[in-house]
């Protein structure tokens, strides 16, 4: 049995709806990693320092504390007093396991030292021994 | 008059996708740019034993005290003054030399945060290996 061919068209077709897929893929990707990096880390001008250390990429039991400018202590947006930090801190380590809890304070560089002090303390108190603080590169750090 | 319609337009509407191109791409580099403009965020050890808690040396630490309100010197590493971060480092670094003892970082008058985080970073530039915060004088 003979087939007609189809003639093509001059010049050649790209077909491009692949290629918009494939952006609009990367949009949504570059959208959703920028919303969820934000979900529990505050804008606060971190403190400079010149002996910072990369942490490691995979932020699995790691429990990040804000502390604003007004010296606010605020986990996951949600604002708390020290008291009520106590009690997320001693909940978490006992979920995950003091041994592999890392707490990870982003502090403000203007922010008042007490409540900071009060942070540290009740990691202190729930046996919490790997405390970080989150710096910026000093300009002059090498 | 009667004007002559042009020619019939073909049976499937075409849509331009140039523009869109041009929007989609505008919006990848965009975010490929704001996420990679980014200052990287590092981090340091911090430690605050509980109080009751730390253990007894054997030798004095070294001390060093971060003063609020204190333009002139905001640290004062073993009762001395120091106006810069500098001159803290150099400070400790001179002590550093004689023995790895631990260091001590003390809060007065409620200083600010980045304060005590610089003096904490001294601590390590000048290689000291025991650094922790004291919880004297803060209010509960």
């Amino acid at each position: 049995m003979k087939l007609a061919k189809r003639q093509r068209p001059f010049g050649t077709d790209i077909n491009i709806a692949p290629l918009i897929d494939v952006v609009f893929l990367l949009i949504i990707f570059f959208m959703t990693v920028s919303q969820m990096t934000k979900l529990d880390v505050e804008e606060v001008t971190l403190p400079e320092a010149r002996k910072g250390k990369q942490p490691p990429e995979l932020a699995v039991g790691r429990l990040v504390v804000n502390l604003r400018t007004d010296g606010t202590i605020v986990v996951g947006r949600t604002p708390c007093t020290p008291e009520r930090l106590r009690a997320i801190v001693a909940r978490e380590a006992r979920t995950r396991g003091d041994a592999e809890l890392t707490v990870l304070v982003r502090g403000d560089r203007d922010a008042p030292w007490n409540p900071a002090a009060a942070i540290l303390r009740a990691c202190a108190q729930a046996r919490i021994h790997r405390v970080r603080v989150a710096v910026i590169d000093a300009p002059d750090a090498p | 008059m009667l004007l002559t319609r042009q020619s019939r337009r073909s049976s499937a509407p075409e849509l331009s996708i140039a523009p869109m191109i041009d929007v989609v791409f505008l919006l990848l580099i965009f975010f490929m740019c704001t996420t990679s403009f980014r200052k990287l965020e590092k981090d340091v050890p911090a430690h605050m034993p509980e109080v009751g808690r730390g253990r007894q040396q054997d030798f004095d630490p070294v001390r060093i005290l971060v003063v609020a309100r204190d333009p002139a010197s905001p640290w004062r590493c073993n009762d001395q003054g120091c106006p810069t971060v500098d001159v803290l480092v150099a400070r400790l670094r001179a002590l550093r030399s004689i023995a790895d003892v631990p260091v001590v970082i003390e809060g007065r008058k409620n200083p600010k945060f980045g304060d005590m985080v610089r003096a904490l970073d001294a601590c390590y530039q000048a290689d000291f290996h025991r650094v922790a915060f004291s919880a004297k004088g803060v209010e509960p």
